[in-house]
């Protein structure tokens, strides 16, 4: 990974580097990554049967009983800008269309 | 300040659930430890209230009534703060309850607070959470391990009887290790997650630290079983049976010689103690440290993109446009920690296909089938909980790749779903060493009773 | 222009009609009040979990088995994550390389055959909405109803089809009661997506996908824009590009969408929070049994059974209870032909004034079959039919009351009638003399006098017979 790379995948996540993160980040996200193709290289996965750690099949199923619980005031508590009950999205400069 | 002796305490009306709570808040404020983020006063107060008159019409609801505890905070109270030790939840109040709180209340159990943890639980030594550093009580200027580092805290310095923690990677057990107290990690699936704000969600659980193994299956006990609100809970469990057959981990590479030395005289002991003690050779860790990675980060990707800024949390109000709000809301909100691994893992799941991540499964399916392996032939495996003694406060803070050393020997448990707990095992000066006991899949309850014999000897006889 | 062959792919969401959510136990009630039907779930709050709402699977199951889809026994659920301010956990949670049927097919009047590629179960997600002063408000209401998505191969090779195609699946779905699928609602939507390649050439061309299409007008009136815009580009020697193209419904326009909105990359991988969806046989060949005679099925059935024409009995097709209303009042009747104008015409309008369905009116199939069978048997004409039929639709009552309880109305016995008819031979001696003495067109004059004295109450053949006789009496 260079350090334009980096800077697609930061776009992608949405996340705002300085420089001085990018650099840091850089050689740790490639030391990670030499760290795991090393690792990868010594174990030979071929036919490996399937582990059985995970949660086979859902069974918990719900019926269509709607149940309001909450109230819209609690829901909104944390959103600081708000409009008779809708949330206002920050203005932005560049309208989208 | 075990469960036992507050309730016969409260019983005998010899304490009240009231004094305890006073003198907790005390000696929280004169430890300066840091291993809170919020206190819940007027809740504590008033649910020692309740637990008082209780007590009083000897109608006692649960063994856990009166009993302070607290929960790492990325656990939902209605109400109460929710910071996640995050910048960008820093001011958000959560509007719901989480399951284990829901049932630790049922139990007439009391919330101290919300303890202080490594940001989104993220790290193994506490040390990247915005709201500071917390500290070792058995040694100020350490580490207390991470992330529930606050939780193991809190518990070691009589701040709460038991705490709620999360172990993704081995977040419950080594911090209890390095502080010197109980911390149970049971199978994945045994207490509902809902409410705990999600990590890794194929590997997050809930984990309890206590003083002792009595208490912590008390605890275990009032929090476990089915919720509606999880799909993935279930409640299989074996039969009880006797301990047998342990066995030991001959070779383990890069670990103190001091851990070695006290993991040497724990087997001992428990040849002593009548057991079988074998060893066997884990050839797994390497590859579970690989596993744990690309699971966790490529899971922490997509469970934080939530934070956006925009319905809670941290938010800006102007930018270019929308997706350069997000960036900048994330940029300041997130610490290093945690954009780190953000950005891995969407390289992971982006990166052809999502190569990583599906190759991942397999190497948690090679895991699971060794460490199944070994639990045919044995009943409990002992081994070290950390590689190293505690270390100091900065001493690792820039190195990334030695910090994950610190989970080597607790997330291969997360990754095959086996059941693990610490206990202390002993101290060198005054720095707690951490042994674990693993168990087979569902053997919780087996394990939890075979780890309290285990305990109640090695107290004995020092 | 050099000619092109244009391949036409759907992508079609539907809302499914449950009461509560998929994931969460919130109502899908339509509601005024912005952010009321919500939780913490279906809002991403910090540290929450779906729960499968179990009833949305047997109606995804009974749509995929009409679009004769072959069911996946394990479906699994999965995580769709892309960034827009509508989606609350950031990831939408949907299927998708376990979907819920695939290998599906649609047959079209033209005998085509459209192959469905595959049918799985996902989450909507939340609305937002302009107000005047350019603030662009959210409102999750809608986050977390039910969809079930259906993708076909790109069969189609006209606008047409696709309108024809998407119209059969809204009447399927309403049929079999998933869903109400009203596209003004955006219960129904369609996004085609568009490739065209010249005359020999093997391969599909670059597609392109149209959204915001918010009616079957608008969905025709895209896709020849766009098969129109991609025709200039290729016969310019250009290359289409890969876009997304906005409908703009004021302009009737196709404008592209700015590039950052559709991301490509959406980082699919299983849902770890739900495990897979097991179904057993039992449970598929229970829904098998339950599904009800579909659209086409019963338009050829009635066609036959009633001898309609097509556009009769594509009315009478065209909604469920009304087909089975019309089933049950006819039952019975010999003469159908002359009753199934009411079905056209009288009780739709009256469905139409009321602004009611089938159900609720407020008299019921009995009833309107009684009033056949007196149509039936001669008792009453058709005009007084209808009159009847205008009263029951106001009063409910039972057409046998209507007729008694009208009084001047009630149709007459036979010798009332006989007294009547010689009453008018009275009073119309002369052209009684006139008929007597050859003119027999007189005859036909002589009965409409009849008819207005008995001013609907009496039966044109009966009056006929009495007629006749009495003038053979006199002579
Ligand atoms: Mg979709
Ligand atoms: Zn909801």
């Amino acid at each position: 990974m260079d350090k334009k790379l980096l800077e697609e995948l930061a776009k992608h996540s949405f996340i705002e580097l300085e420089e001085e993160e990018k650099i840091k980040f850089l050689d740790q996200i490639n030391s990670i990554f030499a760290d795991i193709e090393k690792i990868l290289k010594e174990v030979n996965l071929k036919n490996v049967s399937d582990g059985d750690y995970y949660k086979k099949y859902l069974t918990l199923f719900n019926h269509d009983e709607p149940k309001n619980e909450f109230r819209t005031e609690d829901l909104l508590m944390n959103s600081k800008n708000l409009k008779n009950n809708y949330i206002v999205l920050p203005k932005i400069i560049k309208e989208k269309e | 300040m075990n469960v036992d002796l507050l309730k016969k305490s409260f019983e005998s009306r010899e304490k009240s659930p009231v004094n305890i709570v006073d003198l907790i808040y005390e000696k929280i404020e004169k430890d300066e430890l840091n291993d809170f983020i919020t206190l819940s006063k007027n809740i504590a107060y008033e649910q020692a209230y309740l637990s008082e008159k209780r007590y009083e019409k000897g109608e006692t609801l649960s063994d856990l009534d009166g009993i302070p505890f607290s929960l790492k905070d990325n656990f939902a109270v209605k109400g109460l703060r929710m910071t996640c030790g995050s910048k960008i939840l820093s001011d958000f109040v959560s509007p719901y309850d989480s399951t284990v709180y829901k049932r630790l209340k049922k139990a007439g159990a009391i919330l101290i607070g919300k303890n202080n943890l490594d940001e989104f639980a993220m790290g193994s030594s506490n040390e990247t959470s915005y709201f500071g550093v917390v500290k070792n009580p058995c040694e100020k200027d350490y580490v207390p391990g991470g992330s529930s580092g606050g939780s193991a805290a809190s518990v070691a310095s009589d701040h709460s009887s038991f705490s709620i923690g999360s172990d993704t990677g081995g977040s419950v057990r080594q911090p209890a290790s390095f502080c010197g107290v109980v911390g149970f990690k049971p199978t994945y699936g045994k207490i509902s997650r809902y409410g705990l704000v999600a990590f890794s969600s194929s590997l997050d659980t809930v984990g309890i630290l206590t003083k002792n193994v009595s208490d912590c299956k008390k605890v275990f006990n009032v929090i476990r079983g089915i919720d509606e609100h999880d799909s993935t809970v279930d409640d299989l469990k074996h039969e009880k049976r006797d301990l047998k057959r342990i066995c030991y981990v001959e070779h383990i590479p890069h670990t103190d010689p001091k851990v070695t030395e006290l993991y040497d005289k724990v087997c001992l002991k428990l040849e002593r103690m009548g057991f079988n003690v074998e060893p066997v050779t884990l050839d797994f860790i390497d590859l579970s440290m690989a596993a744990y990675k690309i699971q966790t980060m490529c899971e922490a990707s997509s469970n934080l993109a939530r934070y956006d800024g925009i319905k809670y949390g941290l938010q800006k109000i102007s930018g270019q446009d929308l997706f350069d709000i997000y960036s900048k809301v994330r940029g300041e909100g997130f610490g290093k920690e945690v954009k780190r691994r953000i950005m891995t893992g969407t390289y992971l799941l982006m990166y052809d296909n999502g190569k990583y991540y599906s190759l991942s499964f397999k190497l948690r399916d090679y895991i699971s089938n060794s460490v199944d392996k070994i639990f045919e032939k044995y009943d409990m495996m002992v081994l070290p909980t950390s590689l190293s003694l505690p270390f100091k406060i900065g001493e690792r803070v820039d190195d990334p790749v030695r910090m994950h050393l610190s989970d080597a020997l607790t997330a291969f448990a997360n990754l095959a779903n086996v059941p693990a707990i610490n206990i202390n095992g002993g101290y060198y000066e005054k720095l707690p060493i951490g042994i674990q006991f693993v168990g087979k899949r569902n053997d919780d309850d087996n394990l939890l009773e075979w780890v309290k014999i285990v305990e109640e000897e090695m107290k004995k006889n020092g | 222009m050099d000619d092109f062959i244009v391949n036409i792919g759907v992508e079609a969401h539907i809302q499914i009609k449950t009461k509560s959510k998929i994931f969460c136990r919130c109502s899908t009630e339509f509601t005024e009040e912005p952010n009321r039907n919500v939780c913490p779930v279906c809002m991403g709050m910090p540290g929450v979990m779906p729960t499968l709402n179990f009833d949305v699977v047997p109606l995804a199951v009974k749509t995929a088995l009409a679009l004769n889809c072959e069911i996946n026994r394990v479906s699994g659920f999965a995580r769709k994550n892309y960034f827009y301010p509508d989606l609350p956990k950031g990831y939408q949670i949907t299927q998708h390389e376990y979907p819920l049927a695939r290998a599906g097919s649609m047959k079209l009047k033209s005998g085509k055959v459209v192959r469905i590629r595959r049918l799985h179960l996902e989450e909507d997600t939340g609305k937002m909405i302009h107000d005047q002063d350019e603030n662009s408000l959210l409102d999750f209401n809608r986050a977390g109803v039910p969809l079930i998505e259906i993708v076909t191969e790109p069969d189609f090779n006209s606008e047409k089809e696709v309108v024809e195609y998407l119209e059969n699946l809204q009447r399927i779905v309403r049929y079999l009661g998933v869903s109400t699928a009203n596209m003004e609602f955006g219960e129904l939507r369609g996004e085609p997506n568009i490739s065209l390649r010249r005359v020999g050439d093997q391969n599909l061309g670059v597609k392109t996908e149209i959204k915001n299409l918010n009616s079957f007008r608008s969905i025709e009136k895209g896709i020849v824009l766009e098969i129109e815009r991609q025709k200039n580009i290729l016969s310019r020697g250009e290359r289409v590009v890969s876009v997304t193209m906005l409908f703009d419904e004021k302009k009737q326009e196709l404008k592209p969408m700015r590039k950052k909105e559709n991301i490509s990359e959406y980082r699919y991988f299983p849902e770890p929070d739900l495990p897979d969806l097991l179904l057993s046989d039992e449970f598929i060949e229970s829904i098998k049994k339950e599904i009800v005679e579909l659209p086409d099925q019963k338009f050829e059935r009635i066609q036959k059974e009633y001898c309609l024409n097509s556009e009769e009995a594509e009315i009478i097709v065209s909604d469920k209870d009304f087909a089975e209303f019309f089933e049950k009042s006819v039952k019975g009747i010999k003469n159908i032909g002359r009753i199934t104008k009411f079905f056209i015409r009288e009780i739709p309008s009256i469905l139409k004034e009321k602004k009611i369905s089938v159900k609720n009116l407020n008299f019921d199939d009995t009833h309107l079959n009684k009033l056949f069978k007196m149509i039936d048997e001669e008792k009453i004409n058709l005009n007084f039919a209808q009159d009847i039929l205008k009263k029951m639709s106001l009063t409910g009552d039972d057409p046998e009351n209507i007729i008694k309880s009208e009084g001047e109305n009630i149709s007459l016995s036979e010798n009332e009638i006989e007294k009547m008819v010689k009453e008018v031979l009275e009073e119309n001696q002369k052209e009684v003399q006139r008929y007597k003495n050859g003119e027999e067109k007189l005859f036909g004059f002589l009965v409409g006098q009849c008819m207005k004295k008995a001013k609907n109450r009496a039966n044109p053949k009966l009056i006929n017979e009495i007629l006749k006789r009495c003038l053979n009496d006199r002579r």
